[in-house]
């Protein structure tokens, strides 16, 4: 698959292959006075080493660049390689704060967290023997991770068992960037990338090539929340909806190296289909490459919110001889290849749609793990006492579904009875909610319990994809497609 | 990396010659420089916006960047004086890179606008004070007397507050000396030499079974040297007063009471608070620990360090402040962070919803000018005049002391609902009742300072305040469990 990008240029340069004339001395000779005296005379707490006075004054002439150009430490270096190389040594599991306990929000399936049974929603106690009640979160995170095949142990503590101590062996873990699947209700399928790191653009090839076989009518790229990663990556992307030879993207900047103007390449065949792009405000940088030149080469329609707007690249240059710590800078920005701005700017979608968040309300249900809670001790509780007396049909709530008993009954009486149980328990919480807040709140708390209940029965991973199913974005998008492929030849690119 | 040796041989000999004398560090090498001057180079060369990478506006950024990243007390000072003599009426300290209100001045424009202690201080005339050094915030807030400054502040329900103030020039003594019956009374509001001096005096005359009461909770700084002069005069010798510990662990230093001769031996009340910030937290530290005081209020600050200038030769002659000794309490504490914390309270102030209603009604400056205008039958008219609240004669006649308290609050209260109910200010009978005690107190203190000499108007508000009450009861108790032992 590598030899088809062979137009790709490679952006990311390596360490700089010789340095500047320093700066003359004298211009240097305050600075330097002040990093002394400091050393010898500040009664720091702990006592200030001469290396990290060195790193404060390299992070505060970075900080005068602009926001996206930073001092990267040992540590910082580290998270960052780590980040974009898209894999690293851990448990797999995502770890949050619920109701202010450091908790398992998901484990990942294939990892070794997943094997042990840890479950979303365990309380995680200590961590190799350290509590964790005043831990922050990025703290716990270096905790847990660690070279492959090392030891961690987490004290887990589930609701309703004692304490145990759960043993686990690091492995080297690949989150997933990229999430692919096919609406049951559309047909259309669905692919959201997280972030573009490595082997982002082959993982979306493979999903293309299932789709094919599944013979669908069209595909939604979500793109929304992605905030950019590797700018080739970014391109390969680019690559794979377009013919070859047209213009994707170019940089301008004052390093010749840094200046490119990238092309798509000839390649074999790619399976294409009516394409709709999905952005929201906080699709940044690389989305906006991938939706500034499919909108600019009219191979897509881009759905969603006005982007937000970052157009430069950062390179990434280790400065000390260990390579331990680097200078992450600004070096180019970026244009479409209509040569469109997006610096501050963003790209406009060709189908703004109304912004797609929670009501403020819902914060504090997601807070005390309310859906998760509400679906486990009511709802699945119910189920086995009887379904067919009840408002639920219980074949269909095995299946993780909330559905009416038998035929014909309307699917909405059943939401307006969700809503209704929901509401009764949360009151007896102490969360009473006035009926002005309610009918806010209502639809999403719905929706929110269907997920659970889903997740309750059938996991983490059916959980997710159902709440695509429900996502009013993305069910517009699959709407045009489905639309579109219903009109002959039109709305059909190529 | 290649590196132009020759030119960094050079460089080295430039930076030996333009050492600071304070300094005893060895000069920087180029392998410790290296990250830095990297980075500088990389910069300079490709970074993508021209404009912004000549090598003064970078090498003012890195010593930015080395000062910013030392506690809010270090800093370049400013060579130019501070704009003004006056300010909007607080004093604030810096903590976590926070701005805290530690005090608020009495009558003062900063309290009008409601600010309170423990608020956090956002912003001044739009500028964050997030990460700012203390200093620097305190130079926004100063200007010229009548000139205004915008305020932006969080309070501790967490909800945002903002005002335009007026600054107003609020000299204040670094100590006065209150005469209050039976004990002595000394408010400090700056523990520097002078000060610690005549307080040492004060007290070394004071009659040893009077007792004094020092009310260190308006006392936002000094010098660490005369909180251990002070804590000398009073401990015997030999005792621990602090220890401090300056860059590293063998620059530790422990300072002890040198005193042969008897110690100062009057019976001592340390009044602390948040306000308490510094030098003083020194003195109460110590003092506390050997039980050569009782403390009432709430735990200070927390912030004791020592503080020496250094110019900068090579940078225009400015001076570097920096924190070169912090303090460790005798118990082994670390003063900054934690701070000395009382031993009695005087009890908690009024619920933060009540204190806003009577803010926004106004009700003790409309209670004391109705009391003060039309006396009701209940309360004595002339006592009123020379600004005194107390019952009639008649009504106190043949009643028992706590007959007469209520009575008095009955009276109070009366008058309370009725001036509510006149002036529809919409105050429940509930928050009345809760707040009548305090209202009583508060009316007292505002009758006292529109009707009383500035001298007497204080005496009736320490009085009235319930910490300084508290540390004169204990006086008392101490003066008369003494008298007993005799």
């Amino acid at each position: 698959m590598r030899g088809r990008w062979s137009l790709v240029v490679a952006l990311m340069s390596a360490a700089s292959s010789s340095v500047a004339a320093d700066p003359d001395a004298a211009a240097l000779k305050p600075l330097l006075g002040l990093i002394e005296t400091v050393e010898a005379n500040y009664a720091g707490d702990p006592p200030l080493r001469r290396d990290e006075v060195v790193k404060q004054a390299a992070s505060g002439m970075v900080s005068s660049l602009d926001r996206y150009s930073e001092f990267l430490d040992q540590q910082k270096y580290k998270d960052l390689q780590e980040d974009t190389r898209g894999s690293f040594g851990g448990i797999g599991i995502e770890i949050g704060i619920v109701s202010g306990k450091l908790s398992v929000i998901a484990p990942i399936e294939g990892t070794p967290a997943f094997a042990a049974g840890l479950l979303g929603g365990d309380v995680i106690a200590f961590i190799n023997g350290t509590p964790t009640d005043d831990m922050k979160i990025m703290d716990a995170v270096h905790r847990i991770k660690g070279p492959p095949g090392t030891k961690v142990v987490l004290t887990i503590q589930r609701e309703g068992s004692p304490m145990r101590d759960v043993p686990l062996i690091r492995a080297i873990i690949t989150p997933v960037n990229i999430r692919d699947t096919v609406l049951e209700a559309s047909g259309i399928g669905y692919v959201a990338i997280h972030s573009f790191s490595e082997h982002t653009a082959e993982n979306l090839y493979d999903a293309l090539r299932r789709f094919k076989e599944g013979k669908l009518k069209g595909v939604i790229l979500d793109l929304r929340s992605n905030p950019g990663g590797l700018l080739q990556e970014a391109t390969r992307v680019v690559d794979l909806f377009l013919p070859g030879g047209v213009a994707i993207v170019s940089t301008e900047a004052r390093d010749p190296a840094q200046r490119a103007k990238y092309y798509s390449s000839e390649k074999m065949e790619v399976p294409q289909f009516p394409l709709v792009v999905l952005v929201n405000e906080w699709s940044a940088s690389g989305s906006e490459i991938v939706a500034g030149a499919l909108k600019d080469h009219r191979r897509a329609i881009i759905m969603g919110r006005r982007t937000f707007g970052k157009a430069s690249v950062q390179s990434i240059t280790p400065v000390s001889i260990d390579k331990t710590q680097a200078l992450r800078m600004t070096v180019a920005r970026y244009y479409t290849p209509s040569h469109n701005e997006i610096h501050e700017v963003g790209i406009e979608p060709d189908v703004t749609l109304p912004a797609s968040r929670y009501p403020p309300g819902m914060r504090r249900y997601f807070d005390e793990s309310a859906f998760n809670r509400f679906a486990a001790e009511v709802l699945i509780a119910i189920g086995p006492a009887g379904a067919g007396t009840v408002w639920l049909d219980a074949g269909a709530l095995k299946a993780g579904r909330l559905a009416p008993p038998g035929k014909g009954a309307a699917p909405e009486k059943v939401d307006g009875r969700i809503g209704v149980e929901f509401r009764r328990w949360a009151d007896r919480q102490g969360w009473n909610e006035t009926d002005e807040a309610w009918d806010e709140l209502e639809d999403s708390v719905v929706e929110q319990v269907r997920i659970a209940v889903m997740r309750k029965v059938k996991g983490e991973e059916s959980a997710r994809r159902y709440a695509i199913e429900f996502d009013p974005q993305v069910r517009t998008a699959a709407a045009l497609l489905t639309l579109s492929s219903s009109v002959p030849a039109a709305g059909r690119p190529r | 990396m290649r590196r132009d040796l020759a030119a960094r041989g050079l460089l080295s000999a430039c930076l030996l010659t333009g050492l600071l004398a304070a300094s005893s560090a060895p000069a920087l090498t180029d392998e410790e420089l290296e990250p830095f001057l990297n980075a500088m180079a990389e910069i300079q060369r490709k970074y993508v916006d021209e404009t912004k990478v000549d090598t003064a506006t970078l090498l003012r950024k890195a010593s930015e960047g080395v000062v910013n990243a030392l506690d809010a007390e270090s800093l370049v000072l400013d060579p130019a004086p501070p704009p003004g003599p006056a300010g909007p009426g607080f004093a604030i300290g810096v903590r976590g890179g926070l701005a805290h209100v530690i005090d608020v001045i009495e009558g003062g424009a900063a309290e009008a606008a409601g600010l309170k202690v423990g608020d956090h201080l956002l912003q001044v005339d739009g500028k964050d004070t997030g990460g700012e050094k203390r200093l620097e915030i305190e130079r926004f807030l100063a200007g010229s007397a009548g000139s205004k400054v915008w305020l932006l502040w969080e309070d501790e329900d967490g909800t945002y507050r903002e005002a335009q103030v007026e600054r107003t020039a609020t000299a204040r003594p670094a100590w006065r000396r209150v005469v209050m019956p039976g004990a002595e009374f000394i408010q400090v509001f700056r523990l520097d030499e002078a000060a610690a001096d005549q307080i040492r005096s004060d007290l070394a005359s004071a009659p040893a079974a009077g007792g004094a009461v020092l009310d260190l909770r308006r006392c936002a700084g000094g010098d660490p040297d005369a909180a251990i002069a002070l804590a000398d005069a009073l401990l015997p010798g030999g005792l621990e007063i602090v220890t401090g510990r300056g860059v590293n662990a063998k620059s530790e230093h422990r300072y002890e009471a040198t005193r042969k001769s008897k110690p100062v031996g009057v019976p001592l009340v340390l009044l602390v608070g948040p306000g308490t910030r510094g030098a003083p937290e020194i003195l109460a530290a110590a003092l506390i620990h050997h039980r050569r005081a009782l403390a009432v209020g709430k735990g200070t600050f927390g912030y004791a360090a020592r503080q020496k200038d250094f110019a900068l030769p090579s940078a225009g002659g400015r001076k570097l402040r920096l924190t070169v000794e912090r303090f460790t309490a005798p118990s082994g504490i670390c003063l900054t962070g934690t701070g000395v914390g009382a031993e009695l309270s005087a009890g908690e102030a009024l619920p933060r919803r009540i204190e806003r209603e009577l803010e926004r009604t106004s009700l003790v400056g409309r209670l004391a000018e109705r009391l003060f205008a039309a006396p009701p039958a209940a309360f004595d008219a002339a006592a009123l005049q020379a600004g005194n609240l107390a019952l009639s004669a008649q009504e106190s006649k043949g009643k028992s002391v706590a007959e007469r308290r209520g009575e008095f609050e009955r009276a109070f209260q009366t008058a309370a609902e009725a001036l509510v109910r006149e002036a529809g200010l919409g105050v429940s009978r509930d928050t009345l009742e809760q707040a009548r005690l305090t209202l009583i107190s508060r009316v007292r203190v505002e009758l006292a300072k529109r009707h009383k000499s500035p001298e007497d108007a204080l005496v009736v508000r320490l009085r009235e305040d319930p910490e300084a009450a508290m540390g004169l009861d204990l006086l008392r108790a101490v003066r008369r469990m003494s008298g007993a032992a005799q």
